[in-house]
């Protein structure tokens, strides 16, 4: 229950740090950028839709927390604006249409690259000083290394544009109608495939180094080898003994390193049009969008600390040292 | 059951700092093959970076070619859509690159050093907020973060990038190096010092980290490596300079001019190659540093079907 | 002895070969253990009597045996197939780890791994498995709701038991204990040593106890194997260890000599000054004779071997000459 507690604090915690950083930063910044934004879009704009961007980013001369609390107030009635590029379409529509596409997406192929990294650590793990270990693990040094965009760019050169064996862009035909049917899906999974094996390139190489220098370090401990000696059989203890406690540290860090490996998938989506939230965040950008912008970055935000909060968890299932209030000796 | 009759060594060395021998460091370092490796393909960058304007076959800005040109003797990496030498480009581009990443790392790391080092030594309500304040900027996701501020900032010159990344990176470094840090505050040296009336700083950079180093330089390269990709994914959407001279705006600036389209693959490989080069010579370093300071992770294994009676002994090497 | 012995070293050396360059830690020694009896293995730190444990039980990390063979109930375990060693092992010769505290999987419970040491050999039926497990759990005095109980919610004492538990759960003919007691306080310490005993009397197995207290391995063990420098430098009975009059190597005087003598109005304890040799480095000659009050020009040249000595095995080359002027060969 303690440990429930304080990932529920930390949570809320850093909800709040996300909101307000979102809110002090073009303040912060020398010449408030919004004004700029304000003259481009003046004509265009009711009176009414003005007045609410003036208020939104600090245009204004009402004193500092009022601003804070309206905006708080704002999103609480998930009141997000509306959108500049879009106009009058609001934010939140904006991002209900979009998250889908992204949660498919880099959802999908982090938790595959997740996996099948871990997966491969263990094995490299196990053979360690092989041939296999010796060559995945210097190719890994290579694919972490690679810009998400540019092997994007590559692939979708190579197997779409020169072999059509995958589709340009976007998340499906455009001319078709989004049906629930076995041909549009079919058709999604087309479009999903060579965006999502660029995700999964890219960041597999670091889960696996990851999983396997923590089941290096957890096959040198004692338990392990009592555990072989007491004659335990190898399956088992490479996964009941050595598996189940190496990934405790790498929980750790997956849930760390999310926001690194969410921010590259997303500029998966810019190089295939994706109509995704990384993509709208980078028309957001190029069209002066603010409003967007910061609804964009608060759901982004959003989702990877709720992912880190459900890996959390899960490490709390999966170390009984976590769970607390069970009476014990020395509980 | 006196301690007398333990036999542990009668003679007891004084206390024991755990320091290593700085030319042995040196020496693991060149003789680990993953490090020695990337430090070599980082030494190749460092000396064209600083030799670029001579070993420049041509004026990078200079559009005089044939546009477009694939990979010839002339022009081994082809020219751009506006008749520009990418060879040139990417020699002269490295300056900006390397510039924003090394210094960026620099400053995260030392950033790191601070926030992680500080607050584990001081303990108590300091360490326990500013361990929050790191847990917070790490689950934050960073680039998402680094395109708002760019965006906000308008046309990010090549320094306030560089500031930017330095400031957002430095979260990860703080984390291992504060655990880190704590297993050193309660030793037998650190206490000594302390009880010898060493000042804090004196401490803190005398004592604790002279032993981190490996950590630290660790911490650097995976700095580095961070700030070289994140400045490729800000510059290739257009939120640095666009007319400073780097890898990302070459990238960018192929995308602009729909290199794909026009099936012109050299202009995006030949930036792209150079990232992602210098990112694995900043991996491999690091990987390298992980190795030395973790024996485990050197030593081959030795578990259930390796034991043979003769010793296959292996090299003395790795 | 004629009978047969349970476990057997014959002329075992082992190198470490993680560093730099392989060094030597076990060299050239030869040891039987044979059936309830305790053996006590005496050494400093260093000395290469935990790698021999390790060796015996064929469970060497970064390091190999380089010569010599080692059989248990007379077969030869490095020259088993993985599977065969992986059943045979436990189920003859067990082992008691020396750090309690890391040889328990943080993340089962301590009842799971009882039942992985039984269902990893036998065939049993879920109940038959969860009755032994609860007798192992009684036999070392832990209750029964131990069970359910996971590692880091024991003391150190309780975590001990369990790790005596399992290394008994298959009824072996020999259980190594490398230091079992290593970490806990005094009193704790002898409450388990004299449960060891205890059971060790009832189940008739035999005990090679490893540990670096001379003391407490004279009282506790039958025989008493001296390691120095790794070399066995001498076999002993454990009473001659009291004798003042028996001959002794050495070193094992300097030992004796250490122990604190209460029967005197003050205690006194005479240390051994210097330092044991380099691994790295080993001399030419006997490993003792930098701080060896005998020592003499042979000792640097010729490295001494066990021989028969009265009732003892000793390698030293002056109580060898001595032996041998006594008894006018």
């Amino acid at each position: 229950m303690k440990y429930l507690a304080s990932r529920v604090g930390f949570l809320v915690l850093s909800l709040w740090a996300a909101v307000t950083v979102n809110f002090v930063l073009p303040r912060l910044m020398p010449g408030n950028p919004a004004i700029l934004m304000l003259g481009r879009y003046k004509g265009q704009l009711t009176p009414r839709a003005l007045h609410a961007l003036k208020l939104q980013f600090g245009v204004t001369n009402t004193p500092l927390w009022q601003q804070y609390w309206v905006y708080l107030g704002h999103l609480l009635h998930g009141n997000l604006g509306l959108s500049l590029t879009y106009y009058p379409v609001p934010v939140g529509q904006i991002i209900a249409q979009s998250l889908p596409w992204t949660l498919g997406l880099v959802g999908t192929a982090t938790i595959i690259s997740m996996v099948l990294g871990t997966a491969v650590g263990v094995y490299l793990a196990w053979n360690h000083g092989h041939f296999w270990d010796n060559v995945l693990s210097t190719v890994a040094m290579f694919t972490a290394a690679l810009p998400y965009f540019w092997l994007a760019l590559l692939l979708l050169y190579f197997l779409a544009y020169v072999y059509h064996w995958f589709p340009l862009a976007h998340a499906y035909s455009t001319g078709i109608n989004p049906t629930w049917s076995w041909s549009f899906a079919f058709n999604v999974v087309r479009h999903a495939l060579l965006p999502a094996l660029t995700i999964v390139i890219s960041s597999l190489g670091g889960w696996m180094i990851g999983m396997r220098n923590n089941m290096i370090q957890t096959l040198g401990e004692d338990y392990i080898t009592f555990a072989e000696a007491k004659g335990v059989k190898k399956g088992r203890l490479m996964f009941q003994y050595a598996a189940r406690n190496a990934i405790l540290p790498s929980l750790t860090s997956f849930a760390m390193s999310l926001g690194f490996v969410v921010g590259g998938a997303l500029l998966t989506e810019v190089v295939f049009s994706y109509p995704g939230v990384g993509y709208q965040l980078l028309v957001a950008v190029q069209n002066e969008d603010y409003p967007l912008m910061q609804g964009l970055f608060l759901v982004i935000a959003l989702a990877v600390l709720l992912a880190n909060f459900v890996v959390e968890m899960l490490y709390g299932k999966l170390d009984p040292r976590t769970r607390q209030g069970q009476g014990g000796a020395y509980s | 059951m006196t301690q007398s009759s333990d036999l542990e060594p009668v003679v007891r060395p004084a206390i024991p700092k755990p320091r290593a021998h700085r030319s042995s460091v040196w020496r693991g370092f060149f003789g680990n093959k993953k490090a020695a490796f990337g430090f070599g393909i980082f030494a190749v960058f460092v000396v064209i970076a600083i030799f670029a304007p001579l070993l420049a076959p041509y004026n990078p800005q200079a559009t005089v070619f044939t546009p477009l040109q694939g990979p010839s003797w002339h022009h081994w990496f082809g020219t751009t859509a506006t008749g520009q030498d990418v060879l040139s480009q990417m020699i002269i581009g490295s300056r900006v690159s390397l510039g924003i990443g090394i210094s960026a790392g620099i400053m995260a790391t030392a950033l790191a050093i601070l926030l992680g080092m500080l607050p584990a030594y001081l303990g108590g309500k300091t360490d326990t907020i500013f361990t929050t304040i790191t847990n917070i900027m790490l689950v934050i996701p960073g680039l998402p973060l680094l395109i708002v501020i760019t965006a906000y900032v308008h046309q990010t010159d090549t320094w306030t990038l560089a500031l930017v990344l330095g400031l957002t990176g430095w979260a990860w470094g703080a984390r291992v190096l504060r655990s880190q840090t704590l297993t050193y505050v309660r030793r037998d040296f650190v206490v000594a010092a302390r009880l010898a009336g060493a000042s804090h700083w004196h401490i803190l950079i005398h004592e604790i980290l002279p032993n981190m180093l490996s950590l630290v330089v660790a911490n650097l390269m995976f700095a580095t490596l961070g700030a070289v990709l994140a400045t490729a994914s800000l510059q290739f959407l257009g939120l640095g300079n666009p007319n400073s001279m780097s890898w990302g705006t070459m990238l960018y600036w192929a995308q602009v001019g729909q290199a794909l389209l026009n099936g012109a693959w050299w202009w995006l490989v030949a930036p792209g190659a150079a990232i992602a080069l210098f990112g694995s010579s900043m991996a491999l370093m690091n990987f390298g540093v992980d190795e030395l300071t973790n024996p485990r992770l050197r030593q081959a294994r030795r578990i259930s079907k390796e034991f043979s009676r003769k010793q296959s002994r292996r090299p003395t090497h790795d | 002895m004629t009978e047969e012995a349970i476990l057997s070293l014959e002329n075992v050396s082992v190198e470490y070969d993680s560093g730099p360059e392989p060094v030597t830690v076990v060299r050239n020694v030869s040891l039987d253990v044979y059936p309830e009896e305790i053996l006590g293995l005496i050494g400093e730190s260093g000395s290469g009597k935990s790698t021999l444990a390790y060796t015996a039980m064929r469970l060497l990390k970064n390091a190999s045996m380089t010569t010599g063979t080692v059989r248990i109930a007379g077969r030869d375990i490095y020259a088993m197939k993985h599977e065969e060693l992986r059943q045979f092992r436990w189920a003859q010769v067990s082992m008691a780890f020396q750090t309690a505290m890391n040889a328990l999987n943080p993340v089962m419970t301590v009842g799971e791994q009882i039942l992985d040491t039984l269902n990893s050999h036998q065939t049993m039926t879920r109940g038959e498995a969860a009755q032994r497990a609860q007798e192992l759990l009684h036999l070392v005095r832990l209750s029964s709701d131990t069970f359910e109980r996971y590692p880091h919610e024991l003391s150190g004492g309780m975590r001990q038991r369990v790790v005596i538990a399992i290394s008994i759960a298959l009824n072996p003919q020999l259980v190594i204990m490398d230091e079992p007691t290593t970490g806990l306080d005094v009193v704790v310490q002898r409450t388990i040593l004299d449960e060891i005993v205890e059971i060790q009397r009832r189940h008739h197995f035999a005990i090679l106890f490893i540990s670096h207290d001379f003391q407490l391995v004279s009282t506790l063990a039958h025989r008493v194997a001296i390691m120095y420098a790794g070399k066995i430098v001498e076999v002993s009975r454990a009473s001659s260890l009291h004798d003042a009059d028996e001959l002794h190597h050495p070193y094992t005087q300097g030992l004796i000599r250490a122990v604190p003598r209460l029967t005197d109005d003050e205690a006194t304890a005479i240390g051994i000054p210097g330092n044991p040799p380099d691994p790295r480095d080993f001399p030419k000659g006997c490993a003792y004779a930098d701080r060896c009050p005998l020592v003499q020009t042979m000792c640097r040249n010729t490295l001494p071997e066990l021989e028969q000595v009265g009732s003892s095995l000793i390698a030293c080359h002056v109580v060898q000459q001595q032996e041998a002027k006594t008894h006018g060969r």
